[in-house]
């Protein structure tokens, strides 16, 4: 004993080396989308990596009776962004849309950009443009062109032509503001410099900012407040996510420890088991922070299960123990074949490309090979063989006498026959949606929160992006301005709604060419030689003609245009409203794109989805010839293959009632086929037990036990107001439930 | 966008014109406070527009109504302009066209007319230089094309000047008329 104890002191003590050093470089993520498979496309890649600085925005609302306004504009511009900015993550006002740089951007280029409708003026009636510019010099309002290079003020005209990128607010640095009659809207753009993929970094900036508004209303009770972010739902996932672990581990450990209590009435079987528990839970996180840079915080979730999983394992060998040394020999090849194939199982998932099921693969994995060893190692030699409650062993000889009168009606023969029926039910009904969307979990007031500052500040363009490649800047920005030139008659044959391009604030090359040319000719007539006498000047010089990468120094330009590391540049124009024929018009297009990032993932969760399905297939395949060859291997062939055959057909009936049963919630997505995955591996750990030489009471005892606590692990899962946890808990509690009501019935008589 | 500070620098000349004529108190909130008129007032005016690279400022001249509810800008010589101002925006009246924007900045002028000195407070820093008070722009968006307005004359105001960043500056040379004499619009 003295010596089985001080082996258990170092292994434990190594594991917990392995899981400190391990956990010093995990950063957890929290995104539901970052829990999909890597888009290969380098295009998309780039694009998606373009958008990290978009996470790091956020945007506040603030709406407050007019005659507040003025006091809530100095509150904030004195004390609240003062104290953002103070601490680190320092959270800051965007600049990026600050005026300066645009202005100064386009006093480089005066006279090179212009109205698109000057053109037309300059060639055919520039008597107005003359005027427009006359009665321009005469109004009391800042002139900040150079009049000698743009006498004609067209640059400046095109500037304050072009399209607001937040519609409606009035820039005062570094607020946007907009007056209404009775109320007034203040808009702060921010950015954190956090990285918002860490949930530590995001929580802080989060809690930061939530206790700057706190302070607003306090002082401001009628100010109307709005959130809209990345950072907000990141932190609201996580938040959402650890609650719930916490809630359904903390259920599930509950029921667990009663069930213990009042089956063993032993307090070493309680603390056996948390120590199990808690050392396979250490074993899972040690593996999967050495495997995994960023895992996930819904693994944590899926991983509470691994409370199910162990107790089965304990209770079998536990309950097996206490029937004698015939029994516990008995149960332990059980307990091995059960074990290695759900371990198997568990592995087998690691080779699938979702980060998620990979991290979950290898957490379950080690945690089951944990509990495993122990259990067959410390069981004997603990003695933990303390006979259960009388009346649990009545109830389940009662049970098992049902059982045995059911044999009666041969399920040997109709089980197959049912299966192959509920298989054919189940692939009539099956309905599949794997939509991301579905997938979102923010709580509703925060989606409220988002919609509501889209719609007043009328930003929003849906994730459609058009991608224009280019080996060079100028060759992509040459392609990006042909595209650009055909959104109009796009949006005039209803294929779009609206657009956002780069091409809305500057003007290609040779357009800026043909500008200063017009301008040209117009010094050579009467007209235009007056209009300069007028203003006591010489005819501007023509400058020289800029190249395309010239454009690049657009303060805009960051937002539209990003360089791919080796491969040249990637253009972005933003869409709204796309119509599904769009698509075939793009595709006519060389070196344009159209992608959409939700719709890409949906596309890969269904992917995924269907590669599952097939895994699960060819999972049941093999587990029905490995069982041939291994169950109960002093039985004939014959009876191997029975046995196998009940245990294969019991699992497709209780994966297929399960998954009608959650068609009802919901249509299916890859996370029920997650829980498909447990139900499978749970099934065959039943129907082993027992198909094997154990006595089917005993069998009874322990697999009742193990199925109550796994349905409830599982079934609380089913509450989640996460989606994917919602969908994976109930196609595992149904079938586990179908699957302990039914392996009893296999019969292992010839 | 740069629609937002022509009419911010409209708003600041009239407020002036109207928030300054009677300045001739020493203490800065006196002059201040006495820089509200009975409503409407009217005054002619002669602007003067030196701009960096002309030789030779550009001279214009009109007439100014100020109301309770709309300012009328109207401009005779060299080219007739005229603009309305309102809460609801900035209207050229003879093409029609609003100006984008317009509407934030005829609010903020027309809480100016009303006497709403905290709004200047807000916008300006305020100083006296002999007969002239001096508004420098406290807020970067005006700031970065205004670097300061001086409103001179007393008892009477008579002469608005207009300082930009860039080194154009504008003079407009006021008289007050009879608020019967412009039709407002």
């Amino acid at each position: 004993m003295r010596a089985t104890v001080i082996k258990l002191v170092l292994a434990i003590s190594l594991l917990v080396i392995l899981l400190v050093v391990g956990n010093r470089h995990v950063q957890w993520q929290s995104s539901l989308l970052h829990t999909l498979p890597q888009d290969t496309n380098p295009l998309h890649q780039a694009y998606q990596n373009s958008q990290q600085p978009n996470e790091q925005q956020f945007l506040l609302w603030l709406h407050i009776p007019a005659e507040q306004s003025e006091s809530l504009v100095a509150h904030l511009r004195k004390r609240v962004l003062p104290q953002l900015a103070a601490e680190q993550p320092a959270i800051k006002p965007n600049e990026q849309l600050a005026i300066e740089s645009l202005i100064s951007f386009y006093q480089a280029h005066a006279g090179s950009f212009g109205p698109t409708a000057a053109y037309d003026q300059l060639a055919n009636q520039p008597e107005q443009l003359i005027t427009a510019a006359q009665q321009r010099l005469q109004q009391p309002s800042p002139i900040w062109v150079d009049l000698q290079h743009d006498p004609l003020l067209l640059t400046q005209s095109y500037v304050e032509q072009l399209p607001d990128m937040l519609v409606g607010f009035h820039y005062e640095a570094p607020l946007y503001l907009r007056s209404g009659q009775q109320n007034n809207e203040i808009l702060l753009v921010l950015t954190s410099g956090a990285d918002a993929l860490s949930q530590t970094e995001a929580q802080r900036v989060v809690e930061r900012v939530e206790l700057q508004l706190q302070g607003i209303q306090q002082q401001f009770p009628a100010v109307e407040l709005a959130r809209s972010g990345f950072i907000f739902h990141a932190a609201a996932a996580a938040n959402q996510a650890k609650h719930e672990m916490s809630l359904f581990g903390g259920l599930s450990m509950l029921f667990v420890l009663i069930m213990l209590v009042g089956v063993f009435r032993s307090l070493r079987h309680l603390a056996f088991t948390l120590f199990v528990l808690t050392t396979a839970s250490a074993a899972g996180f040690s593996a999967v922070f050495w495997l995994f840079d960023s895992p996930h915080v819904l693994m944590l979730v899926f991983a509470t299960t691994i409370i199910g999983l162990c107790i089965d394992y304990v209770f079998h060998a536990c309950i097996a123990a206490s029937h004698g040394e015939k029994s516990w020999r008995a149960i332990v090849p059980a307990l091995w074949l059960g074990g290695i194939t759900t371990i198997a199982g568990y592995i087998l998932l690691t080779f699938l490309a979702l980060p998620l099921l990979q991290q979950l693969g290898v957490f379950m994995a080690a945690a089951l090979a944990t509990v495993l060893t122990l259990v067959v190692y410390c069981v004997p030699r603990f003695q933990l063989n303390t006979p259960t409650h009388p009346n649990w062993g009545r109830l389940h000889h009662q049970l098992a006498r049902g059982y045995a009168r059911l044999h009666q009606f041969r399920p040997q023969y109709w089980l197959p026959l049912v299966a192959i029926v509920v298989g054919l039910i189940m692939n009539s009904q099956f309905v599949a949606n794997d939509s991301v969307r579905q997938l979102a979990s923010s709580p509703p007031n925060l989606v409220q929160q988002e919609q509501q500052i889209r719609r007043v500040t009328a930003t929003h363009f849906d994730a459609d992006v058009l991608l224009i490649h280019g080996n060079s800047a100028e060759v992509m920005l040459q392609r990006y301005a042909a595209v650009a030139n055909l959104l109009p008659q796009w949006q005039a044959q209803g294929l779009i709604t609206r657009w956002q391009s780069f091409f809305d604030y500057v003007q290609p090359p040779q357009q800026q060419h043909e500008l200063q040319q017009l301008q040209h000719q117009l010094w050579q007539t009467s007209a235009g030689a007056d209009y300069l006498h007028w203003l006591g000047i010489t005819v501007p010089v023509q400058p020289e003609a800029q190249p395309w990468s010239a454009l690049l120094n657009h303060p805009l330009a960051s937002l539209f245009v990003y360089p791919e590391s080796t491969k040249g540049y990637l253009g972005v124009i933003r869409l709204s409203g796309v119509q599904p024929e769009l698509t075939s018009y793009i595709q006519e297009i060389a070196h344009a794109e159209h992608f959409n990032p939700l719709t890409q993932a949906s596309s890969a969760l269904g992917q995924y989805r269907v590669q599952l399905q097939w895994w699960l297939i060819a999972l049941i395949g093999l587990a029905w010839v490995v069982l041939a060859l291994r169950i109960k291997s002093q039985a004939s062939l014959a009876q191997r293959i029975a046995l196998s055959t009940q245990v294969i057909s019991i699992i497709i009936i209780a994966l297929g009632g399960a998954l009608s049963l959650a068609l009802v919630a919901q249509s299916l997505n890859v996370f029920h086929f997650v829980g498909a995955i447990l139900v499978v591996v749970l099934g065959l750990d039943y129907g082993i037990f027992c198909a094997s030489n154990v006595h089917r009471e005993h069998v009874l005892q322990a697999l009742s036990l193990s199925a109550l606590t796994t349905a409830i692990a599982f079934g609380v899962l089913s509450f989640s107001s996460t989606p994917a946890i919602a969908a994976f808990g109930h196609v595992v509690l149904w079938g586990v439930l179908f699957s302990a009501l039914l392996t009893p019935l296999i019969t292992n008589k010839k | 966008m740069i629609w937002r500070y022509i009419g911010t620098s409209i708003v600041c000349i009239v407020s002036l014109v109207t928030g300054s004529s009677q300045a001739s108190e020493t203490s800065i909130e006196t002059f201040m406070a006495a820089q509200k008129v009975p409503l409407p007032a009217h005054y002619s005016f002669i602007q003067q527009r030196t701009i960096q690279g002309l030789p030779r400022p550009l001279t214009s001249s009109g007439e100014l109504l100020i109301n309770n509810d709309s300012i009328h800008w109207e401009t005779k010589k060299p080219i007739a302009q005229s603009l309305q101002i309102t809460a609801a925006g900035i209207v050229d009246t003879q093409s029609e066209t609003q100006i984008r924007g317009g509407e934030v900045i005829a609010q903020l002028l027309l809480a100016v007319l009303a006497g709403d000195l905290d709004k200047i407070n807000t916008h300006f820093k305020v100083t006296i230089n002999g007969e002239c008070a001096v508004l420098t722009p406290q807020a970067k968006p005006l700031s970065q094309f205004i670097t300061h307005i001086d409103t001179c004359g007393s008892p009477q105001l008579n002469r608005i000047k207009l300082y930009e960043v860039n080194g154009n500056n504008s003079v407009i040379a006021l008289t007050p008329k009879s608020p019967t004499s412009v039709k407002s619009d």
